[in-house]
């Protein structure tokens, strides 16, 4: 605790004979991070509360009637007949996608590590450019990357069976099409910043490993991948958290093919809450579905940070 | 360590609670005037007498956008209390929901379709006037199609034009082929049957899209949305007039006589292109739209494209024909200016100022008939179109009715899907009927599978 002290507490002393200061202190901090605050009040937590209070609410002919539904609105939203398909569509695409992520990144990022020079350089650039492109521009190239007419992976697809967008835009192939869709628009920044973090190992460390008679996967596996694990738990939370609110890429891949439909409108629990919401008029369970969306969330990421003791420094493991 | 942590926590949830009540009290102060407002727009009473001196706002697409301002030309006086907003009409009833929550901001005037109309009806969103006291008995007895428009009683809208389903085909092959344009499903089938054997590659329909269930299931008065009045409706894929459609479908494909493309698919494109579509029962807009500017548009051949009354089932005594799109006006029930906003829709639905020239085929008999000179004397057709384009609309029915659910994606994820998987459209009736039946009831209606 004392000892523990002398690394955190530099302030001790103000707390005790300069208040004044301490708060100063504290004010410039809330300055600085006020910008992020208001943004995450408008459009974070004030939604959520809206959202809150509208999961109490029912509707009068269009007119919203506060607090007057009680808990119907959650019976509702866990009854309706979409839940179910809804909560195992985004399951398959979690079990699919997290994987592949996280080891596809993983990988990528130690192998880039491994040999490094200028072709490494432009590798890593490489990776990222795709992540130039927004979401759902992202997707609309993906369609064509789909498309055995007009792919440069035509061969490839064509290999599967597959001749036109048609058949390759079907309900089973969409967890993986979406998965591949997330990775290449996503893992060059996590490739980025894992190789960032590699950099950070100290060269000591894997010289005396290497001195060790360490082979170059024992290194990877062994040395570096134990050093940079935090932001591998970092990815996690991340790709969790965004991946289970999944809505753009079946959205815009239902229109895939004029008149037709892969998904359908209610494929993600929030395709399904936009769907209650703006199609049946039922914000009620709508908000019920955003609701349970952000618990599954948080529970994942306190999951994750208080499994792996994500934020602890070695001050507070000490105390 | 825990008097200085203990000190930051308080403070940083001093500071959290102080904003959340910030954002709470703000949110309560927006809603105070949207609980005041609501007590006014609850009410209809109000809106009968109105401001004549009132702005409106209307929803039009970019296609339409001219017809308002050919309006504001017509009647200077008016121009300036019409505000044109071009929208994606899509959105609309999910705004109107939005708007019912805020208590402003509702259009006066959309041009939607019916189906849409029929969403926007419902108690949640409660949006429509009933056109009745402002239309008389004779115009409403000229217009083609108006039971759309009707819901429980109520005209909620006017129709703009529409979308009858006919049977396009290709004069100059069938000449050169020696067959006769089949009068009925039967003839249709067997005719699909002959080509297959006769000139395997060119086809008589297109089932690859969603529109395929309004074409073939709604030529049959298929129960898929029949309404029954009362929120009831009768669904049952299950009745002989789905299963006679199922089966002569899947003949057709089995014999690759339709194909299992969509019209809009480019593989189908290229059959058009190679001047392999010998039929088509398509929407009346085809005509222009697809054949002209797509299908005909790389090798234009002038004088071949006829066209047929959609066919009949032997055993019915009547021709039923859906409808594949086709609009309508509706008005807002509080609207302020309640007279400019039903003149300028009659004026649009039933003007020949605007619909003798408008780009697709009026609802209003009497426009339809000044309209009928756009497409007389089209060098596309093999005949003047217009007298088949005229008797379809009146095989529009009402038993083919504007629901709130949405039965041809229902049919594209269901059916569609399975035809790809290579299954046969009667074994996915069932799940058609299943998928179906939940969708409705989530939107309010008691459903039924037998007539009561």
């Amino acid at each position: 605790m004392e000892k523990s002290a002398k690394f955190t507490g530099v302030t001790k002393p103000d707390e005790v004979t300069r208040p004044r200061k301490k708060i100063i202190r504290y004010l410039s901090a809330y300055l600085f991070s006020l910008p992020y605050l208001v943004l995450l009040l408008a459009f974070g937590v004030g939604p959520a509360i809206y959202a809150l209070i509208i999961s109490f609410t029912s509707y009068k002919e269009g007119q919203p009637q506060y607090f007057a539904a009680g808990l119907s609105n959650y019976s509702k939203a866990v009854s309706d007949f979409r839940f179910g398909s809804a909560i195992g569509n985004i399951a398959q695409f979690l079990i699919i996608s997290i994987p592949v992520g996280i080891f596809g990144v993983i990988i990528i990022a130690l192998l880039l590590h491994a040999r490094q020079g200028w072709y490494t350089d432009f590798l890593r650039t490489l990776y990222f450019v795709p992540g130039a492109v927004a979401g759902p521009t992202a997707i609309l190239l993906a369609i064509f990357m789909f498309d055995p007419r007009l792919s440069p992976f035509a061969p490839l697809l064509k290999a599967f069976g597959y001749q036109t967008i048609s058949d390759v835009a079907k309900l089973q192939n969409l967890p993986v099409m979406i998965t591949l869709i997330g990775f290449f628009s996503g893992a060059g920044g996590w490739i980025a910043i894992f190789y960032g973090a590699l950099q950070g190992v100290s060269k000591e460390l894997l010289e005396a490993a290497l001195i060790d008679g360490c082979s170059a996967l024992q290194l990877a596996i062994r040395i570096k991948l134990p050093m940079i694990y935090r932001y591998v738990v970092f990815m996690l939370i991340l790709t969790f958290a965004g991946n289970i609110q999944l809505f753009a890429e079946p959205l815009i891949l239902n229109d895939i093919s004029s008149g037709n439909t892969i998904a359908g409108p209610t494929y993600s629990p929030n395709m399904l809450s936009y769907f209650l919401a703006f199609n049946e008029g039922n914000f009620g369970t709508a908000a019920v579905i955003s609701l349970l969306m952000v618990l599954v969330g948080l529970l994942g990421a306190f999951i994750i940070i208080y499994g792996t003791k994500f934020y602890d420094t070695d001050a507070t493991a000490a105390s | 360590m825990t008097l200085l942590s203990s000190t930051r926590w308080r403070f940083h949830f001093l500071a959290l609670i102080s904003l959340c009540a910030v954002l709470v009290l703000a949110a309560c102060g927006d809603n105070t005037p949207t609980t005041a407002s609501s007590g006014g727009s609850a009410t209809t009473a109000g809106a009968a007498a109105g401001d004549p001196n009132a702005t409106i706002t209307v929803w039009v697409d970019d296609t339409r956008k001219p017809a308002i301002t050919q309006f504001q030309q017509k009647f200077p006086d008016q121009a300036s209390k019409i505000k044109i907003e071009v929208v994606d009409r899509a959105a609309f009833p999910g705004k109107v929901l939005l708007f019912n929550n805020t208590g402003k901001g509702w259009p006066d005037v959309v041009f939607a379709e019916p189906n849409i109309v029929a969403q926007v009806a419902d108690q949640a969103h409660n949006y429509p006037m009933d056109l009745t006291p402002y239309v008389s008995a004779d115009i409403k007895s000229k217009f083609a199609g108006l039971d759309d428009c009707v819901f429980d009683g109520k005209l909620l809208c006017l129709r703009n034009d529409l979308a009858q389903n006919v049977l396009w085909y290709n004069k100059k092959l069938m000449d050169q082929f020696g067959y006769t344009v089949p009068k009925t499903w039967e003839d249709y089938l067997a005719l699909g049957l002959k080509v297959a054997q006769e000139h395997p590659g060119y086809v008589i329909g297109a089932v690859g899209d969603n529109q395929a269930v309004n074409m073939y299931f709604g030529g049959s008065n298929c129960p898929l949305q029949r309404s029954l009045g009362n929120s009831q409706v009768l669904i049952n894929t299950a009745d002989p007039n789905c299963t006679r459609v199922a089966d002569m479908l899947d003949k057709l494909i089995a014999a690759k006589a339709v194909s299992n493309f969509g019209p809009f698919d480019p593989d189908f494109a290229k059959l058009g292109t190679d001047n392999k579509i010998l039929m088509l029962p398509a929407a009346s807009w085809y005509g222009q739209y697809v054949f002209k500017a797509t299908y005909y548009k790389a090798n234009p051949t002038d004088g071949q494209l006829g066209v047929a009354e959609p066919p009949k089932w032997a055993a019915d005594s009547k021709t039923y024909t859906a409808a594949q799109g086709g609009s309508a006006w509706t008005v807002f029930r509080n609207t302020k200016n309640p007279k400019l906003a039903t003149d300028l829709v009659l004026w649009l639905t039933t003007s020949n100022d605007y619909q003798a020239t408008a780009p697709t085929y009026p609802a209003y008999i009497p426009a339809a008939d000044a309209w009928h000179a756009t497409i007389q004397n089209d060098k596309l057709y093999a005949f003047d179109p217009y007298p088949v384009l005229k008797t379809s609309a009146s095989y529009l029915y009402p038993e083919w009715s504007q629901v709130r659910y949405d039965v041809a994606t229902s049919y594209a994820k269901i059916v569609n899907a399975g035809l790809k998987d290579g299954k046969t459209v009667a074994s996915l009736m069932d799940p058609f009927q299943k998928d179906l039946v939940p969708l409705a009831q989530a939107q309010g209606y008691e459903v039924v599978t037998k007539t009561p």
